[in-house]
């Protein structure tokens, strides 16, 4: 079986191909911050233990989306398509987190005075 | 199905006949899928969101119940989902420069990777559930499995909503874990019309968009896996 | 193609003659079939989610009810309000007049995934199915809101399993309908039209699948959720679990207050489409039209907690959605003041499509300003779940969407079947219909502010007059319904030969025949500007509108 010739575009053939180092470094780096997120949840930090890990997470994140799903190199449109169902996103955990926290002592203090458990 | 065009020979095999080229048709299917994956994002941000709440009100409930879970698992299965997405990025590649058979190694070994993972999830899940680690009001944890915690785990009282952090355990990773089973079947998909020689230099759109699907599901994992593996 | 197939006569090839059968519309991937039957399907919606509210209506002529039970009357509003909001006003106008329209206006062929488009399609009647599948099941009686704990109680079995599920997989219609339209949008364009040559029906739909897109999948999740917290007790919203009911009104408004704008920015585009075409004058502020519609999208998703206010929600986020939602008020104020402007000096054609976009303005301005009592936290807390809510959001969702959906569906039926309708039942539909609303709706309002509260099925015997006075409304509204409905299936018979261009568009649609052929353009056309009505004549009412000098015909 050969490859059906589908008339190649144009311009040079496969325009887009990614250097072979860039994803070996893509990977590379991913290795070693998975190693590094492990490393720093084994240190008690407190609540910078979460922020460290969503940090470093967001860096391998965006990596994967750069270089990998080669965002980079694409045309602008899809950087902003992605880049706007992040925010969004994250609009709608921030203000219900933001709303829970707020809200959270008023349920509080109406179980203690009901004298029921909290739920 | 699309009506055959008729005798117009110049027109490649898989020019859709409502585009104008292949460029364009290319350009509509990426397209597509970043819309998707926009989606994707929306699809598991709800569920995140419902971490967050839960998480905020009660952060002693995430430490204490982290323990069930074995960060090396985790740690391993990130690593074979990270090889994976190497290895779906390859395979685009491989199908820009027209190499057939590093193509079909590298579809086949994405497909193998996630079978991986699937592998050590189904061990973590049913070690869980044999322990009575499950879901909500299901919770019941055995005394087995709540003596191999630390010691200094142990000592801590069992916080309330054990049921709702197992609850969120499940729906993330299950969620996920869908994701991983139907990209292996997509897998299965490019790897037979790879091995009719589908895919060239001119033609390699589905291989992409399977791996940006690819890719998002190994994103997502990046955050399951400290979120509750980890901190 | 070759020209000499396409050189005989139109209509013999006309896409609703090419391939014949049931399996040649039920498998198609035409979008201009897929916009009909997606028409069908929301039509038969329309008309039962519109039984329901007789039935409701005709319950409320005694302030003890009695035509139906209680529990019968609590689950008709229910299904009232789930059919109308989720099979009718969401889909209604991107899902068959866009599907239909969209490519059209584009010059293409179709839209970018036809097969996706199909999926879509039938996945929206399973859902349909599954809603009425309820009724069967002993139906659901919880509001279309679903919101738990009510919803979600041990006692109930698979009517809100049945209604879940309908939500969750015509969602995901909702999802492929938004991903086809901006993929096709952003890479379809015919030569010539750039961002700002787009007819301002595609960039309201374009802002439409924005927000279908990143929103629907919150509702998928969130009614996914609560079907397994209902069988499984997974404890995330119910509280005897341990759950947080205020998490699902969250998730619920983040969808549902953005789906408001679903069903409004679609019927802003018609407008925008009709008021120009019918003024005889280029449409007034096109780019603020074009980003207005933009800017409602997203600020439409930073306004959900303003549904909240009494529900738990705390007093600060209640306080920051309260201004938010000050804001969406900007953008839809400049469309309206853009649109009286287009019509200022025009010279403006009484037909009927025009007519129902005069109602859309009376309307949509009643509705908007209500809205922002709403929107206000002070006033809104005595007015919330009393009558002046439902009648604020029936002029928004109904009275707005209806009117601008009529007038689209009027606009383009020629081109759909090829035949045009009475003018005479168009128009005297269309002022039964702005009088029926008025009379059903206002009393409502007057209600409301005076304390009535939403939901009941019996009331204090104060409120009789005003629940007279709207069910005698809702007959004259359901009057002019009807007789549209039977104007535009009597044109089917009876009707005269459409022209390519009845009414002097300058939009690519109109260069197509009526109907269109199979693959709508026989070659791509060449677009110019969508509301450059200079040289265009018409030549007699069977011919319709053309370009003086050798544009396109």
């Amino acid at each position: 079986m050969t490859d059906h010739t589908v008339p190649a575009p144009g311009h040079a053939a496969a325009p887009h191909a990614l250097p072979a180092r860039v994803l070996l470094g893509t990977a590379a780096a991913l290795f070693v911050l998975t190693a590094a997120t492990v490393a720093i949840s084994r240190v008690n930090l407190g609540a910078l233990n979460a922020v460290a890990a969503l940090a470093i997470a967001a860096v391998k994140a965006s990596l994967v989306a750069l270089f990998f799903m080669h965002l980079k190199y694409q045309g602008r449109f899809k950087a902003v398509i992605f880049t706007a169902s992040v925010l969004f996103a994250v609009l709608l955990v921030g203000f219900v987190v933001f709303d829970t926290t707020q809200y959270q002592p008023d349920i509080r203090a109406a179980a203690a005075r009901a004298g029921a458990p909290r739920p | 199905m699309t009506t055959p065009s008729g005798g117009e020979a110049a027109r490649p095999r898989f020019l859709a006949e409502h585009f104008e080229s292949m460029e364009a048709q290319l350009e509509t299917s990426t397209t597509g899928i970043w819309l998707f994956l926009a989606s994707e994002v929306l699809f598991f941000g709800a569920l995140f969101t419902a971490y967050g709440v839960w998480r905020a009100n009660h952060h002693e409930l995430f430490h204490y119940a982290q323990h069930f879970l074995d960060w090396r698992l985790g740690a391993l299965n990130t690593l074979v989902l990270i090889s994976s997405s190497l290895s779906a990025a390859w395979s685009v590649r491989c199908a820009q420069l027209g190499r057939r058979r590093g193509l079909l190694a590298t579809l086949a070994l994405t497909f193998a990777l996630a079978g991986v993972f699937l592998v050590v999830k189904y061990f973590e899940y049913s070690h869980k559930l044999h322990h009575g680690v499950t879901w909500g009001a299901s919770f019941h944890a055995s005394e087995e499995i709540l003596r191999s915690l630390p010691a200094a785990v142990r000592a801590l009282p069992v916080p309330e909503h054990m049921g709702t952090f197992f609850t969120l355990y499940y729906l993330m990773t299950g969620l996920h874990g869908i994701h991983v089973l139907v990209g292996m079947g997509l897998y299965v998909w490019l790897l037979r019309r790879a091995r009719r020689g589908h895919f060239g230099p001119g033609y390699y759109g589905p291989v992409d968009a399977v791996a940006l699907y690819w890719h998002l599901v190994d994103m997502i994992w990046i955050f399951l896996f400290p979120l509750f593996y980890l901190v | 193609m070759t020209t000499a197939v396409s050189a005989a006569e139109p209509a013999a090839e006309s896409y609703l003659r090419h391939g014949r059968g049931l399996r040649s519309w039920l498998l198609t991937i035409d979008h201009k079939r897929i916009g009909l039957m997606y028409l069908g399907l929301i039509a038969f919606m329309l008309f039962l989610g519109g039984i329901f509210a007789m039935v409701l209506r005709m319950n409320l002529w005694r302030p003890a009810g009695g035509l139906v039970s209680n529990d019968t009357y609590n689950k008709l509003f229910t299904l009232h309000g789930a059919v109308m909001v989720f099979l009718f006003v969401i889909p209604g106008i991107p899902a068959a007049l866009g599907n239909f329209v969209l490519p059209l206006q584009l010059g293409a062929k179709d839209v970018a995934f036809p097969r996706v488009n199909l999926l879509s399609f039938w996945l929206f009647a399973l859902g349909s199915a599954l809603f009425v599948a309820t009724l069967v099941a002993g139906g659901v009686d919880t509001g279309w809101t679903l919101y738990p704990p009510y919803s979600l109680e041990g006692s109930r079995g698979l009517g809100i399993l049945l209604a879940l599920t309908g939500v969750f997989v015509a969602g995901f219609s909702s999802i492929l309908t938004g991903l086809n339209f901006i993929a096709t949008i952003h890479t379809m364009r015919p030569p010539g039209m750039g961002w700002f040559g787009l007819p301002l029906f595609l960039w309201a739909l374009y802002a439409t699948a924005i927000i279908q897109i990143v929103a629907t999948p919150v509702l998928g999740i969130t009614v996914a959720l609560g079907f397994m917290e209902r069988l499984f007790h997974l404890g995330l919203f119910m509280p005897e679990y341990g759950g947080d009911p205020v998490l699902f009104q969250h998730f619920f408004w983040f969808y549902s207050h953005p789906a408001v704008y679903i069903m409004i920015l679609p019927a802003m585009g018609i407008v925008s489409e009709v008021v120009s075409v019918f003024s005889r004058k280029p449409i007034f502020g096109y780019r603020f039209i074009a980003m207005s519609s933009i800017a409602i999208a997203v600020i439409g998703f930073f306004v959900w907690g303003h549904h909240m206010f009494v529900s738990g929600q705390s007093k600060w986020a209640s306080v920051v959605f309260s201004f938010l939602t000050m804001l969406v008020a900007i953008p839809s104020a400049i469309k309206t003041f853009n649109w009286l402007a287009t019509m200022y000096k025009g010279a403006i054609v009484l037909r009927t499509p025009m007519i129902y976009v005069l109602a859309f303005f009376a309307i949509f301005g009643i509705g908007g300003l209500t809205g922002l009592f709403l929107g206000s936290l002070a006033t809104d807390v005595p007015l919330h779940d009393t009558y002046f809510v439902v009648a604020h959001f029936h002029f928004v969702m109904v009275g707005a969407v209806l009117t601008a959906f009529m007038a689209g569906l009027h606009y383009w039926w020629p081109k759909m079947t090829g035949r045009m309708y009475s003018e005479a039942s168009g128009r005297l539909s269309a002022v039964l219909v702005l009088v029926g609303f008025n009379v059903t709706f206002i009393p409502q309002f007057l209600a409301g502010v005076a304390g009535m509260p939403r939901r009941y099925a019996t009331y204090a015997a104060a409120f009789q007059t005003n629940n007279r006075v709207s069910t005698v409304g809702a007959f004259i509204l359901a009057a002019g319904l009807l007789l549209a409905a039977s104007g535009l299936l009597a044109s089917l018979a009876r009707g005269r030969r459409a022209p390519a261009n009845p009414w002097g568009a300058a939009s690519l649609e109109w260069s197509a025949a009526s109907p269109p052929s199979h693959h709508n353009f026989d070659r791509t056309p060449t677009a110019g500007d969508p509301y450059d009505f200079g040289g265009l004549r018409e030549v007699s009412a069977e011919a319709g509108w053309v370009r003086a000098a050798g544009g396109a015909p």
